[in-house]
């Protein structure tokens, strides 16, 4: 057995790298226009939030692996692009609708209070926006968002319909080859796990370095402590 | 004595909410370094007028000049007005994820471009004057009631104001909070600064203000010195509020107690 597990773990890696690939793609797509959805929605006119919200209706009821393959069928009729780009494509725009939803919850939650103060001291908004509102919709994104890497970067396994070969698909070779599916799938699926398990952990980490302290931790005041005033 | 400059004049604002008619025909004068406290039941429209008088709440109709500026105007910059309408709010909005000093120096470094070495000075000098200094580096949340609402006055000071308006500044504190609250404005008002205060402290208004007015139903029913209007009140319905709150704090408490 830890002969195969052995002999399995080059081509998982390779595997792996192409996962990696494509979840930060699909996160990155995800991100930008989920927050462009987000404040097309909330700060758009009618018929722009009206798009943004018709977009997230449609992307959110089609399961994912339909929209992969309609991207990648679409894709060979255009401009014939890799199944992995196709994946990557895809993952965007099914997060970003998802993504959409948490940053304007996070947005949300910024006091309104705050807003009027921003303006009050002569600020535009979109000086409010970025100096008051995002600071803050950052900081409340991270839990949802932490919660979407995982999601994505199991969801990559679907590239395994059309053809990428990221670590499921590494592994289906590998357990054709060595008639052991189970312990592949049980080894890709442990990979799975630490990956999920790190990312939420770092996210974590990076949660709690942001977070604004609270009455509990009374702040440094001592002379040469950390700067808390810049932003 | 010469004639004291009018540093913001009002006429006739209307302000009106879907059907609800909040301002109707609202006229009021105010001079340069006067402290005129506003006074009326809820609903009476004392919070909108702040409101209206930065545009923060766009005026249905009416004039209002601010030094010389007319927020009514078309075409005006707003931004650049308002930096010169300090504002307190009653819930103090400060900016949660910056310091005490954060939140003073965000306005002066990001609308004003003053570099930020001589903003963080002025923002510590602001912070000082209103008994902060030991508190620049303290998030919103490690502070209390009072000591958020000082900030939150730091942080308009800090923009040089040539006016300042507080929206019943201490309606969310205790009474202990309330006079760390009201010994700033107090100082603020003997230095000269131009105030609007909307409030239900009577004591404030009587010890501090140079006019009080008394609003019901969006408009001014009465105005005058706080011993003209506590002791002599002329118009009845200024008789029934202030009855109101003898009733509720002891007799004669608007009037008479120092």
């Amino acid at each position: 057995m830890w002969a195969i597990v052995e002999g399995a773990i080059p081509n998982l890696l390779k595997g792996l790298l192409v996962t990696l690939r494509m979840a930060a793609g699909g996160l990155g797509i995800g991100l930008l226009l989920g927050l462009l959805l987000a404040v097309a929605r909330m700060y758009g006119g009618r018929a722009v939030a009206g798009l943004a919200v018709l977009y997230g209706r449609i992307v959110r009821s089609v399961p994912l692996v339909a929209l992969l393959l309609m991207i990648w069928l679409l894709v060979q009729e255009i401009a014939p692009l890799s199944a992995v780009a196709s994946v990557i494509v895809a993952l965007g725009m099914h997060s970003a609708a998802y993504q959409a939803e948490l940053f304007r919850t996070a947005i949300g939650a910024v006091s309104t209070g705050q807003v009027k103060a921003g303006r009050t001291l002569g600020m535009t908004n979109a000086q409010v926006f970025m100096f008051i509102i995002l600071p803050q919709a950052v900081r409340n994104a991270i839990p949802p968002w932490s919660n979407e890497v995982a999601i994505v970067l199991k969801e990559t396994s679907l590239g395994y319909a059309v053809g990428a070969t990221e670590m499921l698909r590494q592994a289906n070779y590998i357990a054709a080859r060595t008639h052991r599916p189970l312990l592949l799938y049980t080894l890709t699926g442990l990979i799975y796990l630490c990956l999920v398990y790190g990312a939420v952990r770092v996210l974590g980490y990076v949660e709690k370095k942001y977070a604004i302290p609270t009455a509990a931790e009374r702040a440094k005041t001592r002379a040469g402590a950390r700067v808390h005033y810049q932003y | 004595m010469p004639e004291p400059e009018c540093i913001i004049s009002i006429e006739d604002l209307r302000k009106s909410f879907g059907p609800t008619t909040v301002l109707r025909g609202l006229s009021l004068e105010v001079s340069r370094g006067e402290a005129v406290v506003i006074i009326g039941p809820s609903g009476s429209g004392k919070s909108t007028l702040l409101q209206c008088i930065n545009q923060l709440t766009p005026a249905d109709s009416g004039r209002i000049v601010v030094d010389g500026i007319e927020m009514t105007g078309s075409g005006i910059d707003l931004n650049a007005a308002r930096q010169r309408i300090g504002m307190v709010f009653q819930d103090f909005n400060l900016f949660k994820h910056l310091t005490a000093l954060g939140n003073v120096t965000l306005g002066p470094i990001r609308v004003r471009r003053i570099p930020r070495e001589a903003a963080l000075e002025r923002g510590k000098h602001e912070l000082e004057r209103v008994g902060l200094g030991h508190r620049l580096d303290h998030y919103p949340a490690q502070l209390s009631g009072g000591e958020q609402q000082r900030v939150a006055i730091a942080r308009a000071l800090a923009m040089d104001p040539s006016v300042m308006l507080f929206d019943e500044p201490t309606s969310s504190l205790d009474p202990t909070l309330t006079g760390e609250v009201l010994d700033v404005m107090r100082k603020l008002a003997q230095e000269g600064m131009t105030m609007i205060v909307v409030t239900h402290e009577m004591g404030f208004a009587r010890q501090v203000a140079d006019k009080v007015i008394f609003m019901q139903d969006g408009v001014v029913v009465e105005q005058g010195p706080p011993s003209e209007l506590f002791v002599r009140p002329r118009d009845p319905r200024t008789v029934a509020f202030l009855a109101n709150f003898e009733a509720l704090w002891g007799g004669g408490e608007a009037g008479k107690r120092p």
